[in-house]
């Protein structure tokens, strides 16, 4: 059969089929015939190996009988219309709406409950808990005649707690000081900010929260007359262990000399940049939008970055590197030599990615049209080196090489569509 | 071989090629029918159901030669599914193999 029957016969037995789908499987199998042709095969030849169109169609409907498919069954009953089964359909599909909706009502009252059972706990708490609720107020009262600048300390002990600031737009700084509660701080610009930006602590056994809530009503139309500089700090006593946590909408965030290798940090921002200096730590997990992300000195065992737009760099040596980006670039420069084994896992849409190491280290690396340049001193081991990218150009230098190594698997393993390769092995 | 059965396998190593990276349709086809017997056109039905159930998600890239390629991307919820069928996988092959005597 030639490449132009075949094609025919495909599209004729897969009408009545989802339009989507048979786009995409039709220009599958033009690719198809388009790779066997260059390969050297004849039309006829790719076509068997396509197999017959028959087969298809029976593998498809086969897929499709365990759940009606929106488009075909439709278009396959309005031929022939069928009433008994019609009726069928109609009660079956009642049956399940309502179980559906049975579910929903469900859990949408055990949800309601939980939700009150929460908001009455959180009244009597306060209510029995006369210093938090002083506090509390102390932070909602607005008084034009106070000092800008507010302070919370909290009041009990700090290993294996938990942390949370939510900062809104608020700039945040997190440090390690020579203090034995944690402290936090709120240097309001203005007064103003001060009015629309109260901030809240819910402080219990094991955690501590921080947030600051924008006032809603009428004052919220100051909020538009300018931006906000409102900036938290928050002191923690260096004998902190547990888990930190940090959010901003687009506040920057700064956290410097934690120094407690089980501590874990969380940060979340949509368009704050983010800094982190010699922390010490056991893992960093960022999430960000469209800031930009620097990092600087200490030790962090595992540390995995995501963000859209914004660039990340880095010095921080780890163990193990997972970033993940669309647009951003990325530095990473771990030129200083270490004892351990790293790996380095980088996935970008379109940035680019300069890698330096050290030191022996996997690196996998894929990308749709970034580009990438790595370079490797005195590693022994590279085992999976991976570079798969679409268009980007990609530049590869291993200096340096010990004599000797272990005996190792190694493999420097690189795909591309369109970029070009340059490997430089010295 | 039955196709239920069939099915869940496909499913299972779509999402796990897309595990690592990003791929357009053709390299995923072409990933898949050439360790296995299916028609290739069976699998962007699984993609499509994939996409519809929130496991993966489609952009364009324009190529080259020809129309845009449309790229699927494992979301999150995905990846979940991914590694759950993965660890349901090895449990039953390890059954099977235990059961046809493979493993002491």
């Amino acid at each position: 059969m030639s490449k132009e029957e075949y094609m025919t016969e495909l599209k004729t037995k897969l009408e009545g089929f989802d339009e989507e789908l048979v786009q995409e499987i039709t220009a599958d199998y033009e690719e198809r015939f388009k790779c066997g042709l260059e390969g050297g095969k004849s039309e006829e030849e790719v076509a068997r190996e396509l197999g017959s169109v028959d087969e298809l169609v029976k593998e498809l409907n086969s897929f499709k009988e365990d759940k009606e498919d929106s488009c075909k069954d439709r278009k396959s009953e309005k031929s022939s219309f069928n009433e008994q089964k019609f009726k069928e359909d109609a009660s079956e599909a009642y049956d399940e709406v309502m179980g559906v909706l049975g579910k929903v009502f469900k859990s949408v009252k055990t949800g309601l409950n939980e939700v009150m059972k929460s908001v009455e706990g959180a009244f009597s708490k306060r209510d029995s808990d006369s210093t938090s609720y002083e506090e509390y107020n102390a932070t909602n009262e607005m008084d034009y005649g106070m000092p800008v600048s507010r302070n919370y300390t909290a009041t009990h002990d700090v290993s294996d707690l938990n942390i949370i600031v939510n900062g809104s737009s608020a700039d945040v700084d997190l440090l390690m000081c020579d203090t034995e509660k944690i402290a936090f701080n709120v240097d309001y610009g203005a007064h103003r900010d001060e009015m629309l930006y109260p901030f809240y602590i819910n402080d219990t056994d094991s955690r501590v929260e921080f947030r600051i809530i924008k006032r809603e009503g009428n004052s919220a139309f100051f909020a538009r007359c300018s931006s906000t500089s409102i900036k938290v700090t928050v002191s923690v006593p260096r004998s902190f262990s547990g888990r930190i946590r940090i959010s901003t909408a687009s506040g920057d965030i700064k956290v410097q000399d934690l120094n407690n290798d089980a501590t874990e940090l969380y940060i979340d921002s949509l368009s704050g940049d983010l800094e982190v200096y010699n922390c010490n730590l056991s893992l960093l997990k960022t999430s960000e939008t469209s800031g930009d992300l620097h990092l600087g000195g200490g030790l962090v065992k595992k540390i995995d970055i995501s963000t859209v737009s914004g660039d990340v760099s880095t010095d921080v040596p780890a163990n193990e590197y997972s970033i993940k980006t669309t647009s951003g670039d990325v530095d990473i420069n771990n030129t200083a030599p270490v004892e351990f084994e790293r790996s380095y896992c980088v996935r970008t849409t379109s940035g680019d990615a300069h890698i330096k190491v050290c030191g022996d280290a996997n690196v996998d690396y894929s990308s749709i049209s970034g580009d990438l340049s790595l370079r490797l001193d005195k590693t022994k081991i590279y085992h999976k080196i991976h570079v798969d990218t679409v268009s980007g150009d990609r530049e590869i230098n291993v200096l340096n090489k010990p004599a000797g190594d272990g005996g190792k698997e190694k493999c420097i393993n690189t795909k591309t569509v369109s970029g070009d390769i340059f490997i430089n092995l010295i | 071989m039955n196709s239920q059965f069939k099915k869940g396998a496909l499913e299972l190593c779509v999402l796990s090629q897309l595990k690592t990276m990003d791929r357009y349709g053709y390299q995923l086809t072409d990933a898949v029918s050439k360790q296995m017997q299916i028609a290739p056109g069976t699998l962007y039905l699984i993609l499509k159901r994939l996409k519809e159930d929130g496991m993966l998600e489609t952009y364009l890239v324009e190529s080259d030669e020809g129309p845009a390629r449309k790229y699927y991307h494992l979301t999150a919820k995905g990846k979940e599914k991914e590694e759950e069928l993965e660890a349901e996988w090895f449990e039953f092959v390890k059954a099977v193999d235990l059961l046809l005597g493979k493993e002491n």
